[in-house]
């Protein structure tokens, strides 16, 4: 239907994270998730281990 | 210079983000700070937007322009990519979690909102400035402000609730050093408004000295006159002077110290009221603790209100006895309406305040010296005008808000230099 979100598998997106898992239950907006991965930097992961590796 | 950034001084328009992970619209001083930077950068011909956290936390907005990312679209994908079973890290607290993962939402709504198309960006927080910095384009500059210790308020927080059990040690006390450091040595300049909060940024989280530019705010006097001219149905009792608290009730204001030392005053005289004006968690228990000095006739919680101006006009002493705090607008509005301050000596206040001259400096947490300033202003009614004018002679050579643009520009444009 128009209008209605296009739904994908979140695990397109694996490669901002730090540890790839599948999770392919997990579905999210094509565009709106498309539109930020295009955006993001090369190297741009999470979590943010920087800040977190304060130990 | 730059030369993918436009001029300004040859009249050329600049798109500017000011960016904070905290809400906006908000009561707050940095959102009152970044409407008097757009105003003004709007009238000189730039474009300016706005992004923040929305009032309900439910997601990132740019608010001028009418574009959101709601959380929902964000949240199933991140809690299952950064489940405590990937990232045990991120979940050692849940203050760390909370506050990373609403950061990660702040990432990718910026990346969503695209930041290729700014010439520069100026963020209000060190959230904000970590979350752009990771995200922006590598032309586009980021100028990182500091307004106040985000750390130093978290950690006299954790101090005061020993139930947290949040200690030196724990994980949740280092996070705050860490995202302190990160998000002030992000981008390529970090400005502060006092040397105490460079200090601070230099030698208690180890941000590099020569990054780090002191420029102090500025105040667009004009909204305050207009203010200040439309009155308060607020009369002045007959044969008192007034002693004015503009605001939020909360610990680190330090409010119980003033009823402390009024409880103190009202030993030495009683021709004086105090006014209270602000809301917050800590009410009940001021209310409480100006029952029990007998000072109910004398303290009046007048709770929020939109007539501070013609309310400072009618009051005869300010007052701002913090536990911490930078440069405080309330200072800076009290000296425009020439009013001696009355102030602790926490944070940036010595740096606004000159002792015997424009008002008189106390320390922090000492209710009797402040009751001793207090007496003294109010014995001397010449010595109290005197300060009063020193005050607003001050106000006028130190908050301009010409000066504080003029400055600003410059370090967007030296920002842009370094890239």
């Amino acid at each position: 239907m128009p209008g209605d979100p296009y739904m994908v598998i979140g695990d397109l997106y694996n490669r901002i994270f730090a540890v790839q898992s599948s999770h392919i239950d997990v579905l999210v907006d094509y565009a709106v998730w498309n539109r930020i991965f295009e955006q993001l930097p090369r190297n741009y992961t999470l979590p943010d281990m920087e800040v977190l590796a304060f130990d | 210079m730059n030369p993918a950034l436009p001029d300004p001084w040859k009249g050329e328009g600049m798109k500017i983000l000011l960016a904070t992970y905290w809400l906006i619209p908000h009561v707050g001083g940095v959102w009152k700070y970044m409407l008097q930077i757009q105003e003004r950068l709007e009238a000189m011909g730039h474009q300016v937007d706005l992004l923040g956290n929305s009032p309900d936390y439910s997601k990132f907005h740019i608010i001028n322009r009418g574009q959101e990312l709601h959380k929902a679209a964000l949240r199933p994908l991140l809690s299952a990519k950064l489940s405590a079973a990937h990232t045990p890290l991120l979940h050692r607290d849940p203050i760390i979690n909370f506050y990373e993962e609403d950061r990660y939402n702040m990432e990718l709504s910026a990346a969503y909102f695209g930041l290729g198309q700014y010439d520069v960006i100026h963020t209000q927080d060190i959230f904000a400035a970590r979350a752009l910095n990771r995200v922006k384009p590598a032309h586009v500059p980021l100028v990182v402000q500091v307004h106040g210790s985000v750390s130093g308020e978290l950690h006299n927080h954790f101090r005061l609730n020993p139930q947290l059990g949040v200690q030196e040690h724990s994980p949740a006390w280092k996070y705050f050093n860490s995202i302190e450091y990160y998000g002030a040595s992000s981008g390529q300049l970090t400005i502060t408004s006092t040397e105490w909060q460079k200090h601070e940024l230099v030698h208690d989280f180890g941000v590099q000295e020569q990054r780090i530019e002191v420029f102090q705010y500025g105040l667009n006097t004009i909204p305050f006159w207009q203010s200040a001219q439309l009155g308060t149905d607020v009369q002045k009792p007959p044969g008192k002077k007034v002693i004015i608290f503009p605001a939020r009730l909360a610990f680190v204001k330090g409010i119980d110290v003033l009823i402390s030392a009024l409880g103190m005053l009202k030993y030495m005289r009683n021709d004086w009221v105090c006014w209270i004006v602000g809301e917050g968690e800590k009410r009940e228990e001021l209310q409480q603790q100006t029952a029990g000095l007998s000072l109910l006739d004398d303290v009046i919680f007048m709770g929020e209100r939109r007539d501070i101006p013609a309310l400072l006009m009618q009051s005869d002493i300010f007052v701002h006895s913090c536990i911490q705090d930078n440069q405080p607008f309330s200072v800076m509005e009290a000296q425009i309406a020439g009013l001696p301050a009355c102030v602790s000596n926490a944070g940036g206040l010595p740096e606004m305040v000159e002792h015997g001259v424009t008002g008189l400096i106390s320390p922090v947490k000492d209710p009797l010296t402040l009751a001793q300033h207090l007496n003294m202003l109010l014995e001397n009614d010449k010595y109290r005008r005197k300060m009063g004018k020193n005050a607003a002679k001050w106000a006028k050579k130190h908050w301009s808000m010409d000066q504080m643009i003029a400055r600003l520009l410059n370090a967007y444009e030296r920002a842009a230099s370094s890239l």
